[in-house]
C-alpha cells in the first residue's frame, strides 16, 4: 500500500490571458447571435425554441415546475425558467458557442497557430452556426458540453491524472441533460479503454466504465424517479426533438477538414486515433439506434475533433490546404443550407396567438396536442385551460360551466366536443380563420384578430 | 569538547572499539548529530557509560537520580519550562548549596536563570542522563505536569476550552428555540414544521454545494504535490532537525511491536527521532510489553500521570512537554507511516509559509478488503483525506485535524496551548483552533495506514466519539460568532460551520428525511404536501437525488485514484454506511448531555489483514 502515485509534472502549456479568450469566443459567437436576433425580429421562432418557451411558460403560469413534464431534454427548459424568451434562448445558444471557441483559443495558444480558430469560424459563421442560435440553442449546450467532456477524456488517458476522469464525468453527465449522445459517448468512451491500453486489467477497466457511465445512469434515474414523483409514470428520458438525424453520407459531405485529418491520423495509426473516431462512431451508432441529431450538430462535433486531433507538425502545405477546404465547406454550406424563414403560417398563428393573449385567466380550452402551431407564439399560457391543467376532463365533460373560449383546428379539435364541425352546446362560433375557430359564451367579450397578419408582404431582411 | 575528543575518550576508556566510534563519525558525517546521542541510538554504548564520560570530560561529578535523594520542593520551585528547556532539575537545597542535574552541557544562561530563582546558592552541578532527567521531572513535577496536560489550555484561554460545554448564552439560545418550537407546534403545526423544514432543505442545499465544490476542488489538487521524490533525494541530513513523535497508547499491548517496526521503518536518521510513548499509569500490560520490547535510545517510555479526564490529548500534553523535536507529529499505536512522511513534513515547512503551524498527512486503511464495513471506512477516508482535506486547503478553509499523523512546529503547538483534553476530538478541534489564531494547517502528501474498525459496535463506539467531538467544537467556536468572523474572517467561520457544525447536523437529520421520503413512497399520502410547497419540493428533490449521486460519485474517484478498483462499485452503498452515522451520531447527541468528556476507546488489534502484521 502506498499513497496514490503521483504523476510527474505536466509541461505548462501557453495559454492566453482570459480576456483574450474571453474575447475571442465572444467575437466567434457574437456574428450567428446577431443573426439569430434579426431573425426574431422579423418574426422567426423556431419549432424546438417554440416548444421549449412555451412549456416554460405553462409552469411558470401555473407556478409549479413539474408542469414542464418529463419530456427529454431537460436542461433546455430549466435554462430558459429564468426567462422564456427567444432572445435569452438566443443568448444561451451563443453562450454555449462561446464556451466551444473557449477551448478552441486554448488549442490555437498551445500549438501557437490560428488554424483551429478559423477551422471553428469555417462552421460557426455559416447557417450551421445559426442553427445554434436560432434554431436550437440545446444542441449548442449539449455539445459544448460534450465536446468538454470528451476532450477532458482524452487528457485523462494521456496524463494519468484522476482529476480529468472526474471532469469528463461530470460533463458527459451534464451533456445528458442536454442530449442522450452524453450516455453514448460515455459508454462508448469506456468500451474502447481495452483498445488505448491492451493491457488494461479487468478491475481497473471495471471501474472506469462505472466511472465513465454512472453520471449519465443517475441522470437517467433521477428523471425517472421524479417523474413517477409528480405523474405516477416512469418517463424514460429517449423523446427527441429533432427526429431527423441526417445521414452518414450527407454528414461527411460537410465534415472535409475531419476526413482529411483522420485519414492523415489513419495513416500512421496511434491510440490518439482511438479518441479521434469515437465521436464518428457515436454518430453512427446514435443514427441506428433512434439518438437524433442535427447536421449542425454533427458537423460541428467533428469539425472540433479534426481542431483537437490536428497534427502539432502541421506543414505550411497543409495548414493552407486545411484552410482551403474549410474555406470551400463554409461558401458551399451558404450556398446549399437554406436559411430560416418565417412563414405565413407562423405569422398568422402569431397574430391568433396575440390576438387570444388578452383573455381571462384559463378562460380558453384548447387541446395543446393539436394546436402547438399557435401555442409556440403565446406570449404566456395564463389564457389556456389545457390538458395538462387538472380542470381540463371536467371542462371538456361541461364547458359552459368552465370556460369562456373554446379554441380547435381544422382538422380535428380533439377535445371530444366534435367542435371542427359546429359549436359545442351554449357556445357561439366566433371567428375561424388560419385554420382555427373560436367559439365563445354569448356574454363572453370578443377577441379580434388582426386579420390583416396574413396579407402582410414578408420584411425584407439581412438573411433573405 | 569536541565530539572527537568524546570518541576518543571512550575508545580510550575502552567502552567503545576504534570500528564504532568511525562508523559513528560517519553516521555524524551524513547527519551532523551529536556523538553522544549516535553513539546511544547505534547501541553501542549504555546511558550510564556515556553520563559518566560526558561528566569527566567536563569536569563534573556524576549523579543517578534514582539513587539520590529527590526534595521535590526543591525541583517544582524551579518553573516547569524552564526545566524542560534547560534540561535541568535541581535535586536539593540546603541553603547555600544548590545541586542541579543535567543532562546537557550547563550553559551561562542556565547558571543565570537559577541564580534568579534560588538567589545567593552556590552552584553544585552534577550530570546525569536524560533518562534520568525525564524520570526526576516526572517525580518532581508530577502536579505540575497533571496541572499543565489537563487544564493548561482552559487557564489559558476558557472561553476556547470545552470544559464548559454549554455556555449561559447557549443554553438560554437551545431553551428558547425548543420552547418556541414546542409552541408552535401545538398552536399551527403545519406552518412550525414548514418554518423547521425550510432551513433544514436549503441547509442540505448549502452543504451539497460546500462538499462538491470542496471535493473538486481537493482532486484538482493532485496536479501540484507539495512534495516530490527528487525533492527528497536532494535533501541533506545534516539539515534535519530533530523530529519529536508522539504515540499515546493505551491498553494496546497487542500492537506495540507492530508500532515499533513501523517507526523503525521511517526514513530519518534514528539520531533525530525522538520517540515518546506516552502510556497510562493504570495500564500496566502496555507498559510491560514496552519494555520488554526494549526499544532503542531514541524512544522515551514517559507514564503519563493519572487524573480525569484520561483521554488521549492529555496524554499528547504530556508528550508535548517533553517532546525535545523543532516539529513534532502524532501517531496512534497502529498506525504504519509511510516511510518518507517525516521529510516530507520539513520540507512542506521550510517551504509553506510563516504561519504553517500543522501539516495534516492523509490517513488510510490496509485491511479495507476485510468485510463491508472496512470498505467503507475506507471510501470514505480516501475521500475524506484525498479530496475533502487537500480541498480545504486549496480554498484557504480550516482543516479539521484528523487524529493521527499531525505534524506541529512544536514551539507554535505549544504557544497555541497544546490540546484540548475536554474536547474528545482534539485533534479537529486543535486544526480550527489554529485558523482562529491566523495560523494555517496544510496538506502533506504522504499517507499512514492505520487498521480500519471491522466490528459495527466498536466502529460505533468510535464514530460516536468523533461526532460529539464535533458538537463539542461546534460550540466551543460558536459561543461568540461575531468574534469568530472577527478573528477568522467569514470564508474560514463558513468552512467551520458546513465541515463542524455541519457534520453531526446532517447525520441528526438524515434519517427523519430518509424516514419521510420512505413513508411518502409507500403511502403516496398528500398528509406531506403543505411541508413541501413547490420550491422546497424541489430543493428537496434536488438534495435526495442529485446530492446524494454527487456525493456518491465524487467518494468513488477518490478510492478510483488510490487504485482500490474493487470499492469503486462500493460506492454505491453510501447510503446505507450512513445509516450507522446516524446511529452514532444520536449516540453522540445523547452523551453530550450525560457524558461529555467521555473518551470511547476504540479496540485496536482486531484485523486478521496479513499486512497488519508484515507492515
Amino acid at each position: 500500500m502506498v499513497s496514490p502515485a503521483t504523476p510527474p509534472p505536466l509541461p505548462t502549456e501557453p495559454r492566453a490571458p482570459r480576456w483574450v479568450r474571453a474575447t475571442l469566443a465572444l467575437l466567434a459567437a457574437l456574428p450567428p447571435a446577431v443573426a439569430a436576433w434579426l431573425l426574431i425580429g422579423e418574426g422567426w421562432r423556431s419549432d424546438p425554441h417554440g416548444a421549449f418557451i412555451q412549456r416554460v411558460l405553462f409552469a411558470a403560469d401555473r407556478g409549479r415546475l413539474e408542469l414542464l413534464g418529463f419530456e427529454y431534454p431537460p436542461l433546455p427548459f430549466l435554462l430558459l425558467l429564468p426567462s422564456p424568451t427567444d432572445y435569452w434562448a438566443v443568448a444561451l445558444g451563443a453562450f454555449g458557442l462561446m464556451g466551444l471557441a473557449w477551448y478552441v483559443v486554448d488549442e490555437c495558444t498551445s500549438r501557437r497557430t490560428i488554424l483551429p480558430y478559423l477551422l471553428l469560424l469555417a462552421i460557426l459563421w455559416t447557417p450551421l452556426g445559426l442553427h445554434f442560435t436560432a434554431g436550437n440553442f440545446n444542441e449548442a449546450l449539449g455539445l459544448a458540453a460534450l465536446f468538454v467532456g470528451w476532450r477532458h477524456y482524452r487528457r485523462w488517458w494521456s496524463t494519468r491524472r484522476t482529476i480529468h476522469g472526474l471532469y469528463t464525468g461530470l460533463w458527459l453527465g451534464l451533456a445528458f441533460y442536454s442530449s442522450p449522445l452524453g450516455l453514448g459517448l460515455a459508454l462508448i468512451a469506456g468500451a474502447i479503454l481495452p483498445v488505448l491500453f491492451p493491457r488494461l486489467q479487468i478491475p481497473p477497466f471495471a471501474s472506469q466504465m462505472v466511472l465513465l457511465v454512472f453520471p449519465g445512469f443517475a441522470a437517467t434515474v433521477t428523471w425517472a424517479y421524479l417523474s413517477w414523483v409528480f405523474t405516477g409514470r416512469v418517463a424514460f428520458p429517449f423523446t427527441p426533438w429533432e427526429r431527423d438525424s441526417p445521414a452518414i453520407l450527407e454528414l461527411l459531405r460537410w465534415t472535409i477538414p475531419y476526413l482529411v485529418v483522420s485519414a492523415a491520423a489513419l495513416v500512421r495509426p496511434k491510440a490518439t486515433t482511438a479518441g479521434m473516431l469515437l465521436p464518428f462512431l457515436l454518430l453512427a451508432a446514435a443514427t441506428q439506434t433512434g439518438w437524433h441529431f442535427s447536421l449542425a450538430f454533427a458537423a460541428t462535433l467533428l469539425m472540433l475533433v479534426a481542431i483537437v486531433a490536428l497534427p502539432r507538425d502541421v506543414s505550411r502545405l497543409q495548414r493552407w490546404s486545411l484552410v482551403v477546404l474549410a474555406a470551400g465547406q463554409a461558401v458551399a454550406s451558404w450556398w446549399f443550407i437554406p436559411l430560416p424563414t418565417p412563414s405565413d403560417a407562423d405569422r398568422r398563428d402569431r397574430a391568433v396567438a396575440q390576438a387570444l393573449a388578452v383573455a381571462p385567466p384559463r378562460s380558453i380550452l384548447v387541446d395543446d396536442r393539436r394546436a402547438d402551431g399557435l401555442l409556440k407564439w403565446v406570449p404566456s399560457l395564463d389564457a389556456y385551460l389545457t390538458t395538462r391543467d387538472i380542470g381540463f376532463d371536467l371542462a371538456v365533460g361541461m364547458p359552459r360551466e368552465a370556460v369562456q373560449y373554446v379554441l380547435v383546428t381544422e382538422d380535428a379539435d380533439g377535445l371530444s366536443l366534435d367542435a371542427a364541425r359546429h359549436p359545442p352546446a351554449g357556445f357561439v362560433e366566433d371567428w375561424s380563420w388560419s385554420g382555427y375557430t373560436l367559439y365563445r359564451l354569448p356574454n363572453a367579450p370578443r377577441l379580434p384578430v388582426r386579420f390583416s397578419a396574413a396579407i402582410a408582404p414578408p420584411a425584407r431582411g439581412l438573411l433573405r | 569538547m569536541s565530539s572527537i575528543r568524546l570518541g576518543e575518550y571512550l575508545v580510550q576508556r575502552g567502552l567503545i572499539t576504534e570500528q564504532q566510534l568511525a562508523v559513528a563519525l560517519q553516521q555524524q558525517e551524513r547527519t551532523g548529530e551529536r556523538l553522544g546521542r549516535l553513539l546511544l541510538i547505534l547501541g553501542f554504548i549504555r546511558r550510564l557509560d556515556l553520563g559518566r564520560a560526558l561528566a569527566d570530560l567536563w569536569n563534573l561529578p556524576f549523579i543517578t537520580i534514582t539513587d539520590t535523594a529527590l526534595v521535590p520542593a526543591v525541583a517544582q520551585r524551579f518553573p516547569l519550562d524552564a526545566t524542560m528547556r534547560f534540561r535541568a532539575v535541581p535535586l536539593r537545597d540546603d541553603g547555600t548549596t544548590l545541586t542541579v542535574a543535567v543532562a546537557d552541557a550547563p550553559t551561562a544562561e542556565l547558571r543565570e536563570t537559577l541564580a534568579v530563582v534560588y538567589p545567593g546558592r552556590t552552584l553544585d552541578i552534577r550530570v546525569t542522563t536524560e533518562w534520568d532527567i525525564d524520570q526526576a521531572i516526572g517525580l518532581a513535577n508530577r502536579r505540575k505536569v497533571v496541572d499543565a496536560s489537563i487544564y493548561g489550555l482552559y487557564f489559558r484561554d476558557q472561553s476556547e476550552s470545552a470544559f464548559t460545554v454549554f455556555t449561559l448564552p447557549q443554553y438560554v439560545l437551545f431553551g428558547a428555540l425548543i420552547i418556541l418550537v414546542l409552541a408552535g407546534l401545538w398552536s399551527a403545526p403545519y406552518a412550525t414544521l414548514l418554518a423547521i423544514n425550510v432551513p433544514i432543505t436549503i441547509f442540505f442545499l448549502t452543504v451539497i454545494i460546500f462538499r462538491t465544490v470542496v471535493g473538486i476542488s481537493g482532486a484538482a489538487s493532485e496536479t501540484t504535490v507539495s512534495v516530490t521524490a527528487d525533492e527528497l533525494r536532494a535533501l541533506d541530513e545534516r539539515d534535519l532537525p530533530i523530529y519529536s513523535i508522539l504515540v499515546p497508547a493505551y491498553r494496546e499491548a497487542a500492537v506495540l511491536p507492530q508500532l515499533l517496526r513501523s517507526l523503525k521503518a521511517l526514513d530519518y536518521p534514528a539520531d533525530k527521532l525522538d520517540i515518546l510513548l506516552l502510556l497510562e499509569e493504570d495500564d500496566p500490560s502496555t507498559l510491560a510489553a514496552a519494555k520488554a520490547a526494549a526499544p532503542g535510545a531514541n524512544v522515551r517510555i514517559l507514564v503519563v500521570p493519572a487524573g480525569q479526564p484520561q483521554t488521549k490529548p492529555k496524554a499528547c500534553n504530556v508528550g508535548l512537554l517533553f517532546a525535545l523535536g523543532e516539529y513534532l507529529v502524532i501517531y496512534d499505536a497502529e498506525d504504519q507511516p509511510e516511510s518518507d512522511q517525516l521529510k516530507k513534513a520539513v520540507l512542506a515547512f521550510r517551504r509553506g509559509p510563516a504561519e504553517l503551524v500543522c501539516l495534516q498527512a492523509a490517513l488510510n486503511y490496509y485491511n479495507a478488503s476485510e468485510n463491508f464495513l472496512t470498505r467503507m471506512f475506507t471510501l470514505e477516508y480516501s475521500f475524506w483525506f484525498d479530496y475533502l482535506l487537500p480541498g480545504l486547503d486549496k480554498l484557504r478553509m480550516p482543516i479539521p485535524l484528523g487524529g493521527t499523523s499531525n505534524h506541529f512546529k512544536t514551539k507554535v503547538l505549544r504557544d497555541l496551548g497544546g490540546w484540548d483534553p475536554f474536547n474528545v476530538t482534539e485533534d479537529a478541534d486543535l486544526g480550527i483552533r489554529a485558523a482562529m489564531h491566523g495560523y494555517r494547517v496544510g496538506i502533506v502528501n504522504s499517507t499512514t495506514f492505520e487498521e480500519a474498525n471491522k466490528n459495527v459496535g466498536n466502529w460505533i463506539r468510535q464514530r460516536s466519539r468523533w461526532i460529539k467531538g464535533y458538537m463539542q467544537t461546534a460550540l466551543v467556536f460558536s459561543r461568540d460568532p461575531m468574534g469568530l468572523v472577527r478573528r477568522a474572517g467569514l470564508r474560514q467561520t463558513l468552512g467551520f460551520t458546513l465541515l463542524i457544525a455541519g457534520t453531526p447536523l446532517i447525520f441528526l437529520l438524515q434519517p427523519i428525511s430518509v424516514l419521510l421520503t420512505i413513508g411518502w413512497v409507500i403511502t403516496r399520502t398528500t398528509a406531506l404536501d403543505p411541508l413541501f410547497p413547490p420550491i422546497i419540493l424541489y430543493l428537496s428533490l434536488f438534495n435526495l437525488l442529485l446530492g446524494n449521486a454527487l456525493a456518491i460519485y465524487i467518494n468513488m474517484f477518490a478510492v478510483f485514484r488510490r487504485g482500490l478498483h474493487g470499492l469503486v462499485l462500493f460506492s454505491l452503498l453510501n447510503p446505507f454506511y450512513w445509516v450507522l452515522h446516524s446511529i452514532a451520531a444520536y449516540k453522540a447527541l445523547g452523551q453530550l448531555f450525560t457524558r461529555p468528556y467521555y473518551w470511547e476507546k476504540t479496540t485496536h488489534g482486531l484485523t486478521r489483514h496479513p499486512a497488519a502484521a508484515t507492515h
